[in-house]
């Protein structure tokens, strides 16, 4: 009886263990269709149109990089907004 | 009218309560779930700070979220674009947390704390901001803030006045001295996000002569300073926008070596990389500090962000830029936001003026002398009781003369990284072998880093070459000053290689046990000063309740332990039991 109690549990465990390594694959199947559908068709119109995303050049004819932030206090209803 | 402030999902998430304008409670979540830098919804710090008030969630009239998600997110977003295809792991890994959790902060509020009233957001720069200024003493203030990364912003500054901060300018994302500083710190075999004081702590050890130092002259091919302090890197350095390792290839080769394995040898390669890093982080840092004073005109200074933890810099600035005082806030980095948001939004977005200057760290969980007893009582402990403060301080005085390494539990947790002495281990600074000792028995850590001192701020100048007056953030172990030379050998364990010390200051009103605690080892002594390090277990969290405090004696080389009005010997109790964390709770 124990035995069999033993047997069906690890069989369980096995068959939790898999499922989630199932689930994981599929995640990951649907991440790269995102990532390569999204992402990629996104980004290869934006290089063709010269847009970059990240500002990621120096330049040594420029005198500073501070740009403008200009945060202070605003409207109440400001603040509700999670952007 | 009770606020409160809510940060989390990076690293060390918290929780801060503010009761009509004053914190009345601030905790990390770590402390709780005995998980470091845990990043995960601060239940249990929300529980402990309502708690402390005897309240509920109904008698919270507003909670606030250190930072706005949807920015994040956009700028997440943008890595991948600019990035495609590199950015692929990254993806995978990321993007499930961002969907099930971080962009459902409001969901989780209302749900995990039953919450229907207002929730407010603030950038993270401006939460940086107003956690170190709407609480400092100044009324007027220049503000600089650094970290790694908040939503874009990296660096920014303003001006703050009143209850009002303008943060005028900015640093954008990927160009981060904080994340120059752990990329370099994951290069030296460190851990990212955490170990970033021992990079500063090995400095010293390298070549600090900009013009000798070969590693100074490579990292600054990778970091284009200019005049005014702004600067932006060159990316094809680092990998941090698109992937998980943060050192590249080239950097590598740059610095003529593999990364460092953990617990490898730190060679003297190693410890210049590490005064390179630090003598260009201080360079930037005063050029920014002379710029900001220039615009601003004010000679009030207020820091946040985790760079400003770099307590060796702070210890410069004051020296080094026309700023004449200085104010940062114990726990500078992410986890101090929460009361950064919990405060603009009583003071800022609904306009109270400022009533609440934070003069104390001890904004944690404390157990009573009867909790305490009852702890030991029901877990069998061997204990002696004190009868008064008195014998409490004398016979720890004497303990801790004769060598002993003693755990000081006492009175409410410190808010921030480090234990300022109510969950501290302290110990004999005059004693050549006490490094080696408190290593040996309870810290295990790298013989590069020595220990820091506690000293009462009246007898500071006699011992350290403190700015005058000595700047308030001198009590939260945030400013690195050097230990004047007649007593640099006679304080051995807290005197660093280069003369230095990151000593703590005491003020009896903060805590006077603690404060007469150390006069008396002065006077058998003859030098009142203490060694102060962290009660915890190597990578651990600091101690929270009696239970962490007695597993970490039982688990260490701790001789004694104080424990509200009792002493605990090790020798005493049977160490076996402690060896499984089931056998005690709380
Ligand atoms: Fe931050």
């Amino acid at each position: 009886m124990t035995a069999a109690k033993l047997f069906l549990k690890s069989v369980g465990k096995g068959m939790k263990g898999f499922g989630e390594k199932i689930t994981a694959f599929v995640n990951t199947m649907l991440l790269l269709l995102v990532y390569l559908v999204g992402v990629g068709l996104t980004s290869f119109v934006a290089r063709i149109f010269g847009k970059h995303f990240l500002e990621r050049k120096t330049s040594k004819k420029v005198n500073s990089y501070w740009s403008d932030l200009n945060i202070k206090k605003q409207e109440r209803e400001k603040y509700y907004k999670q952007f | 009218m009770y606020v409160l402030g809510i940060s989390c999902y990076y690293h060390d998430s918290s929780a801060a309560l503010l009761k009509d304008g004053v914190i009345v409670a601030a905790a990390e979540e770590e402390r709780f779930t005995r998980k470091k830098h845990d990043a995960s919804f601060p239940l249990n710090a929300i529980r402990y700070c309502l708690e402390s008030q005897h309240i509920t969630i109904n008698e919270v009239a507003f909670v606030g979220f250190y930072e706005k998600p949807f920015l994040k997110f956009e700028r997440i977003l943008s890595q991948h674009l600019e990035m495609f295809p590199f950015s692929f792991k990254t993806f995978v890994s990321s993007l499930p947390s961002w969907i099930n959790q971080k962009l459902r902060v409001m969901k989780t509020i209302r749900k995990k704390l039953q919450y229907q009233g207002n929730v407010f957001f603030i950038h993270h720069h401006l939460a940086h901001a107003a956690s170190s200024f709407l609480v400092s003493p100044f009324d007027k203030a220049a503000v600089l803030t650094v970290d790694g990364v908040g939503e874009w912003t990296t660096t920014s500054y303003g001006l703050a006045e009143g209850n009002e901060i303008h943060l005028m300018k900015e640093i954008k994302f990927p160009h981060s001295l904080g994340l120059l500083y752990s990329t370099i710190t994951g290069y030296l075999g460190f851990s990212v996000n955490n170990s970033e004081y021992k990079v500063m702590g090995l400095s010293p050890y390298g070549n600090m002569n900009k013009t000798e130092n070969k590693y100074y002259h490579q990292l600054k091919k990778i970091i284009d300073i200019k005049d005014d302090g702004s600067y932006r890197m060159d990316m094809g350095y680092f990998t941090y926008h698109y992937g998980d390792k943060m050192p590249s290839r080239r950097l590598c080769k740059l610095l003529e070596g593999k990364i460092r394995k953990p617990e490898s040898e730190v060679t003297q390669r190693h410890k210049d990389i590490a005064a390179a890093l630090q003598m260009i982080t201080e360079e930037v840092l005063f050029k920014m500090l002379k710029h900001l004073h220039a615009v601003t005109k004010c000679d009030n200074l207020i820091i946040g962000g985790g760079v400003a933890l770099n307590s060796v810099a702070n210890g410069k600035i004051l020296r080094n830029t026309p700023f004449k005082k200085i104010w940062i806030q114990p726990n500078a980095t992410d986890g101090g936001n929460s009361i950064g948001v919990a405060s603009y939004i009583y003071h800022t977005i609904l306009n109270h003026p400022r009533n609440f200057t934070l003069t104390t760290a001890y904004l944690g969980p404390s157990f009573t002398n009867s909790e305490i007893k009852n702890f030991l009582d029901s877990n069998k402990v061997t204990y002696a009781a004190f009868a008064d403060e008195k014998e409490l301080v004398s016979t720890t005085a004497k303990l801790i003369y004769e060598n002993n390494v003693v755990g000081w539990f006492q009175g409410r947790m410190e808010w921030g990284p480090r234990a300022l002495g109510t969950r501290s281990i302290l110990s004999n600074p005059c004693n050549k072998k006490m490094q080696e000792i408190l290593n040996q028995k309870v810290k295990h850590r790298e013989k590069f880093r020595p220990f820091a001192p506690v000293v009462c701020e009246d007898d500071a100048l006699t011992y350290f070459d403190c700015d005058q007056p000595i700047p308030e953030p001198t009590d939260y172990m945030l400013m690195v000053y050097p230990v004047k030379k007649e007593w640099r050998k006679k304080i051995p364990a807290v005197t660093h290689v280069d003369g230095s010390g990151r000593l703590q200051t005491i003020r009896r009103i903060q805590n006077p046990s603690y404060y007469d605690l150390i006069k008396e080892f002065g006077t058998l002594s003859g030098v009142p000063i203490l060694i102060n390090t962290s009660f915890n277990i190597r990578g651990e969290p600091i101690v929270c309740t009696p239970h962490d405090a007695y597993k970490c004696m039982m688990g260490t080389g701790i001789d004694y332990v104080m424990m509200g009005k009792y002493l605990i010997k090790r020798e005493e109790n049977p160490k076996d039991k402690w060896d499984s964390e089931t056998v005690a709770k709380d």
